[in-house]
């Protein structure tokens, strides 16, 4: 496979008036073009701030970071780079600019220059990508949190992102907005072919990926397949992040001298304690 | 009985081209030391509820009654109203503007006409009560402290002034796990101490399902349903509004199908585990 982008031993730091915070110390990492890959940490594993690193949005102080073959240290390719590698954020109000739906969604691509026509065709795409077709010539500061968050991701997707970041994007949606927008991601990632980095501490968006790197104070503790991950028990304990449910009870289970398997989601659960009878 | 809505309908932008029903024909009641939560999906009008409890929507028509006051009156003393009432928006460090934790927390007392010492004395229990090492965050900007400081400090805020009701709206929202757990049981200990009334709104029905006592289930501006987690969970299909049902349930309905009946009391994962002992119990290798 071929790695669209590449992460080479590196370290960011925060430096203000009380002192150096490290936030990324020594991770490297490959991401696949068209993988779907997640992160999963607490509040202050060092995620967000790798996120940036991917980007270009934040540069190592030591390292590299290569997206598509590119130094993100190079200056002159900056725009290249963000352009290839969408971010979203966790709060979209900071991400809304205009005062019109489809004129917020083509604000990207004006600015990529992109002819007429097309963005008319991207916004409409983009906009039916996360089920907003209906508000497009609404305002986006009348809608809820959630809705706006759609309007944040389809904004990403009208520059046609080589890869989609999600940064815990899905954290203030309700359970169908945000299994409408996962699905809606999965859907990117498999029939588009977009590379999906989703960044997340709901354990449960992590079940499917296609590897997970968990990881804790700045570095990367475990990474694998989703099943490799979960397996190591004593590990995501340490990280302060909590098994899904039917992985917790089939733990449990095993614990208390049931011959349980490691079960990660609910129907392998019930399968495994129907064999108990 | 602290809240007594009868009838509340409330429309946003009556009679424009945007005009939208929010709310129709709303009825219940809230009783003292209770931990309410309310539900529904992203548009239902939950938001709109809770901000007729404090005054900050103005009835447009039926009846509400919080702590002895009524909204309905010509005239209604606003202050004495948000006293008791402590409310937290989403994301409630957003609204953190002073120099100083202590500044920011004190702020409530001192508006409500406490006087400095007494206001400061609030502020440090309030800091204290909310999980806070008071002499470490006191003179640091609220900008500078970690997302979940920021979050208790914003608590602390509220209870600075001592309400009676504390109204949530999504507490829990964009914490980590440990944020989460840690946060759901600062409210809940809150409660049983001081016996305050909560009233949670939430997304996540795992917290629903472990904290509250009672539920009320808001769809398409109405209230559909008002009753316990369990009754919820098990005997009404929430899936169709837009709710998840937590896994616990989920586990116990398809285990139910499969002929392993374990009641439909469960909604924890500690009683899922004691049933599902119980059950399997004798036939243990």
């Amino acid at each position: 496979m071929e790695k669209i982008i590449e992460v080479k031993n590196a370290f960011y730091s925060y430096k203000s008036e009380d002192g150096t915070l490290d936030a990324v110390n020594g991770i490297s990492l490959d991401i696949e073009r068209g993988s779907f890959t997640v992160f999963l940490g607490h509040n202050g594993s060092g995620k967000s701030t790798l996120a940036k690193l991917l980007n270009g949005f934040l540069v190592p102080d030591s390292g590299d970071v290569f997206v598509d073959g590119v130094n993100t240290k190079v200056e002159e390719r900056v725009f290249e780079i963000r352009s290839k590698v969408g971010l979203v954020f966790q709060n979209p109000d900071n991400q809304m600019v205009a005062s019109i739906i489809e004129d917020d969604i083509a604000f990207g691509p004006e600015n990529l220059g992109i002819p007429r026509e097309e963005i008319v065709e991207r916004v409409d795409w983009a906009l039916n990508a996360v089920g907003m077709n209906a508000y497009r010539t609404h305002t986006p500061f009348k809608l809820s949190g959630g809705q706006k968050q759609r309007i944040a991701i389809a904004g990403i997707l009208a520059m046609k992102p080589t890869v989609l970041i999600l940064d815990e994007s899905t954290s203030m949606l309700d359970p169908q907005g945000r299994k409408e927008v996962l699905e809606t991601v999965r859907a990117l990632n498999k029939e588009q072919g977009i590379t999906v980095i989703l960044i997340t501490h709901y354990m449960d968006e992590a079940l499917d990926a296609d590897n997970v790197v968990v990881l804790h104070e700045g570095k990367i503790l475990i990474q694998g397949t989703p099943r490799e991950i979960f397996a190591k028990k004593e590990l995501i304990s340490k990280t302060k992040l909590e098994l899904p449910v039917a992985a917790y009870i089939s733990y449990r289970l095993l614990g208390e001298g049931y011959d349980v398997p490691l079960s990660l989601i609910d129907d392998e659960l019930v399968e495994s304690i129907c064999r108990l009878r | 009985m602290q809240i007594e809505v009868k009838n509340l309908s409330y429309t946003y932008s009556k009679k424009t081209p945007y005009e939208k029903q929010a709310l129709r024909d709303i009825s219940f009641t809230v009783n003292e030391g209770e931990f309410l939560g309310i539900v529904g999906a992203t548009g239902s009008g939950k938001s709109t509820l809770i901000q007729h409890f404090n005054g900050l929507i103005k009835l447009q028509s039926g009846q509400l009654n919080v702590l002895d006051i009524d909204l309905a009156a010509k005239k209604v003393d606003y202050k004495a109203l948000r006293r008791g009432i402590g409310m937290l928006f989403q994301y409630p460090e957003y609204q953190l503007f002073a120099d100083t934790v202590l500044a920011d927390v004190m702020f409530g007392p001192l508006n409500f006409g406490m006087s400095k010492e007494e206001a400061h004395s609030s502020a440090k229990e309030a800091l204290i009560l909310a999980g806070l090492d008071f002499d470490a965050v006191k003179d640091r900007s609220p900008l500078e402290i970690s997302g979940g400081q920021k979050r208790r400090a914003a608590i602390a805020g509220v209870l600075s002034y001592n309400p009676k009701i504390l109204i949530l709206d999504e507490p829990t929202a964009g914490l980590d796990p440990s944020g989460k757990r840690e946060m759901l049981n600062l409210i809940s200990s809150l409660r049983k101490t001081s016996g305050k009334t909560v009233i949670m709104v939430s997304h996540n029905m795992d917290e629903i399902a472990r904290y509250c006592e009672r539920v009320i289930v808001l769809g398409e501006s109405e209230l559909l349903y008002d009753t316990t987690p369990a009754e919820l969970f098990y005997n009404y299909d929430i899936a169709t509004l837009g709710l998840d049902v937590p896994h616990v349930v989920k586990i116990v309905k398809k285990l139910r199908d499969k002929g392993i009946d374990l009641g439909t009391d469960i909604v924890t994962e500690e009683k899922l585990l004691e049933r599902l002992t119980a059950f399997f119990g004798k036939e243990r290798i």
